[in-house]
C-alpha cells in the first residue's frame, strides 16, 4: 500500500511537472507584447527596453523557466499583467470560493445521484425508472449557465425570493443571506452532477444485479433487502468512487460558468478576465495549480478505491 | 471453382447488405430514436440552407427594431440591436454544428493515430504518448481549451481545435486497449509476415476491427463539445460578438432578463434541444453496435 502511494506520488509529480513545462513555453509563443500589456501602447524605446529587462524577457527561455519554476516552488507566480498585483495573492483569495462551491456540490449530488441511482436500478424497467433515467438523461444536456439564467429569472427576478448576484462568506452577511446566496449556483452546479451519478450508480449495479453471486445469495434463500445492501450495494457502489475525482475536477473547471451567472469571484471568473486580457503570470498560475489540485483529488481517489475494493491490489496496477 | 468464388463475394455482399439492415433496425427500434434523428435532420438542414430559409440577414442592425415583439415578419421577434432572432438562431445551429462535429473528428483522427502508434510500436513510443496523455488528462478538460484559446485564438476552426484537444487521450486509451489485444491475433501476424508494413497493417488490419467504440464515443462527444462551445461563447471568450452563436446570443439576452428574458433563455432551448437529440442517437448507436445489446455475444 505505502508502496503504491510513493509510486501515484512520483507520478503525479511527473505529471505536474510536464503540464508546468508545456504551459510556460506554450504561453511564451503568444502572440500579444508583455510589455505593451503591462506599460500601454505608448512607450518610448527606453521605457520599452526597461520594463523587458525587469521582465527579464532578455534572458533565454530555459533560464526563464527556471527561474519561472524556482519562484513558482515558493509560491511567486510573478505579478499579474492586468491587476498589477502578486498572482498568488489574486489567485488566493479566489480559490476557497471556487473549492468550497464545488465541493458542497459533489456533497450534495453523490447521496442524491447515488439514492436515485439505486431506486433505477432495483426499480429497473417501472415508470419510476423511466421518468428518473429520462430526468437524468435530459439534465445532463442542458448547459449549466442556461440553467443558472433560467433560475435567476424565475427566483431572482421574477419572485423575488433569492438574491440574484454575489457571494459573501457568512461572516460578511450573515448565515441566512449566505445560504440564500449559495442556493442557485449549487442547483446550478449539481443538476449535472446528480444526473451523471444517477447514471453510473444505475449502470453498476445493473453490472452487479447480473451477477452468479447475487443469484447464488438469491437462490440461498436470503432475504431481499440483505441481498440489495449486502451483495448489489457494496459491489455497486465501488465503480462511484472512481469518478469522484474526475466529477471534482470536471467542477472546479465548470464552475466557471455558473460563477459568471451570478458574479462571484472565484477562479473561473479570474481567468475568463485573465484569458481575454492575455495576463500570462496569471494564466500559467492557474492552470498550474488547478492541475495540481485536481491530481490531488485523482490520487484521492485512486487510494480510496484500493481501500475499498480489496481484488484492485497492487499486482493489478503494475500492469498499468 | 469460378463459380464458388462468386457466390462468395455474392455471399459476403448479401451478408453484409444484412448487417448493415439490422444495425439500422436495432438502432431505429425505439421511437425516441427516430424522433431524435428528425430533429437532428432539422436542425442539420436549418443551418445548411440558413441564408435561404430567412430573408434576414444575421448582423445588420436595425435601431428602430430593437426589442420589436414577436409577429409576422419577426416571428421571434428583435435583439436589442433590432437584428431578427430566428435569423440569429439558424445561423447559430450552423456555428454549433461545425464546431461539434468538426472539434470530434480531429480529435479521433488525432487520437486513433497516436493510439495505434502506441499500441503497434509499444517501448518508448508507447511510454511518451501515454505519459504526454495523462497529463493532459489531469488538466480539467475546460481550464485546457481556455489556456488554448490564448494561444491559438478563437474562430469557428480554432474552437474546434481548442475543444478537440483534451478530448484526444480518451480515444488514444481507447484504441489502443483495442489495439493491444488485436495486435497478437493471427490475422495481423499473417499480414506481417506477408512484408506488409507497419502503417498498413495498423489501417487495413487493426483499425477496422477496433473501430467500433471509437464510432460509439464519437457520437457521444459531440453533444458535449457542443456544450462546451456554448458555454465558453456564453463567458466570451468563444465565438466573438458579431458571429451569431447560441452562447453569445444567451449571453447578450443576459443583460436584458428583466424586460425580455426570451433573449437568454430560447438560444438555451436549442442547446439542449440539439444536445438531447446528439445523446439520443448516439444512445441508438452504442445499442446497436454493442453485440452483447444486439443478441449475439
Amino acid at each position: 500500500m505505502g508502496k503504491y502511494i510513493i509510486k501515484r506520488i512520483l507520478q503525479m509529480l511527473v505529471v505536474v511537472i510536464l503540464v508546468a513545462v508545456v504551459t510556460f513555453f506554450l504561453t511564451d509563443m503568444l502572440p500579444s507584447d508583455p510589455v505593451y500589456l503591462i506599460g500601454g501602447d505608448e512607450l518610448t524605446t527606453e521605457e520599452y527596453d526597461y520594463i523587458y529587462h525587469q521582465l527579464g524577457l532578455d534572458k533565454p527561455l530555459a533560464e526563464r523557466f527556471v527561474i519561472w519554476a524556482r519562484n513558482a516552488l515558493h509560491g511567486d507566480f510573478g505579478r499579474s499583467y492586468t491587476y498589477h498585483k502578486d498572482v498568488w495573492e489574486l489567485i488566493s483569495a479566489r480559490i476557497p470560493v471556487t473549492l468550497y462551491l464545488s465541493i458542497l456540490s459533489l456533497i450534495i449530488s453523490v447521496p442524491l445521484g447515488v439514492l436515485f441511482g439505486m431506486i433505477t436500478a432495483l426499480k429497473r424497467g417501472t415508470k419510476t425508472d423511466s421518468i428518473i433515467t429520462l430526468l437524468a438523461n435530459v439534465c445532463s444536456c442542458l448547459p449549466q449557465f442556461w440553467i443558472g439564467i433560467c433560475l435567476l429569472v424565475v427566483f431572482g427576478l421574477k419572485l423575488r425570493l433569492l438574491p440574484s448576484v454575489g457571494f459573501h462568506w457568512p461572516g460578511e452577511v450573515g448565515i441566512v443571506q449566505h445560504i440564500k446566496e449559495l442556493i442557485m449556483p449549487l442547483i446550478c452546479l449539481s443538476l449535472g452532477g446528480v444526473a451523471s451519478f444517477t447514471r453510473q450508480t444505475r449502470s453498476s449495479m445493473l453490472e452487479v444485479i447480473r451477477q452468479d453471486f447475487v443469484r447464488t445469495a438469491h437462490s440461498k434463500g436470503i432475504k431481499e433487502r440483505f441481498v440489495t445492501f449486502r451483495h448489489i450495494m457494496r459491489n455497486g457502489l465501488i465503480p462511484i468512487i472512481t469518478i469522484l475525482g474526475n466529477r471534482l475536477a470536471y467542477m472546479i473547471g465548470g464552475s466557471m460558468f455558473v460563477e459568471n451567472v451570478f458574479s462571484i469571484p472565484g477562479m473561473g471568473t479570474l481567468m475568463v478576465k485573465s484569458v481575454s486580457c492575455s495576463d500570462i503570470p496569471t494564466i500559467q498560475a492557474l492552470v498550474l495549480l488547478t492541475t495540481m489540485v485536481s491530481c490531488m483529488a485523482y490520487l484521492l481517489t485512486d487510494i480510496l478505491y484500493v481501500i475499498v475494493d480489496p481484488r484492485i491490489s497492487l499486482t493489478s496496477d503494475s500492469k498499468k | 471453382m469460378n463459380n464458388t468464388s462468386v457466390s462468395n463475394t455474392y455471399d459476403k455482399k448479401l451478408a453484409r447488405r444484412e448487417r448493415v439492415r439490422k444495425f439500422l433496425r436495432t438502432m431505429f427500434g425505439r421511437k425516441v430514436v427516430i424522433a431524435a434523428a428528425v430533429m437532428l435532420f432539422i436542425f442539420i438542414f436549418i443551418a445548411v440552407f440558413a441564408s435561404v430559409l430567412t430573408p434576414y440577414d444575421p448582423n445588420i442592425t436595425s435601431p428602430y427594431q430593437a426589442f420589436e415583439a414577436p409577429s409576422s415578419a419577426h416571428w421571434l421577434g428583435c435583439d436589442e440591436f433590432g437584428r431578427d432572432v430566428l435569423t440569429r438562431l439558424f445561423y447559430g445551429a450552423r456555428v454549433s454544428l461545425i464546431v461539434g462535429v468538426l472539434a470530434v473528428i480531429i480529435a479521433c483522427v488525432i487520437g486513433v493515430f497516436l493510439g495505434l502508434c502506441a499500441a503497434y510500436f509499444g517501448g518508448v513510443v508507447d511510454v511518451i504518448i501515454m505519459r504526454c496523455s495523462e497529463a493532459l488528462m489531469s488538466i480539467p478538460r475546460i481550464m485546457v481549451s481556455i489556456a488554448l484559446i490564448v494561444i491559438i485564438g478563437s474562430s469557428i476552426t480554432d474552437l474546434a481545435i481548442i475543444l478537440a484537444i483534451p478530448t484526444i487521450p480518451g480515444y488514444i486509451r481507447m484504441i489502443r486497449g483495442q489495439a493491444l489485444s488485436l495486435k497478437n491475433s493471427d490475422y495481423v501476424k499473417a499480414a506481417e509476415m506477408q512484408g506488409a508494413n507497419s502503417l498498413y497493417v495498423m489501417l487495413t488490419q487493426i483499425l477496422p476491427n477496433a473501430i467500433s467504440p471509437i464510432i460509439v464515443m464519437m457520437t457521444q462527444q459531440v453533444g458535449t463539445t457542443i456544450l462546451m462551445e456554448s458555454g465558453l461563447s456564453y463567458v466570451g471568450i468563444g465565438i466573438k460578438i458579431p458571429i451569431a452563436s447560441w452562447g453569445t446570443m444567451i449571453s447578450n439576452g443576459k443583460n436584458y432578463l428583466i424586460t425580455q428574458p426570451m433573449l437568454a433563455i430560447i438560444p438555451g432551448i436549442c442547446v439542449a434541444l440539439l444536445v438531447i437529440c446528439l445523446n439520443v442517437l448516439g444512445d441508438g448507436v452504442r445499442d446497436a453496435m454493442d453485440p452483447r445489446l444486439r443478441g449475439e455475444a
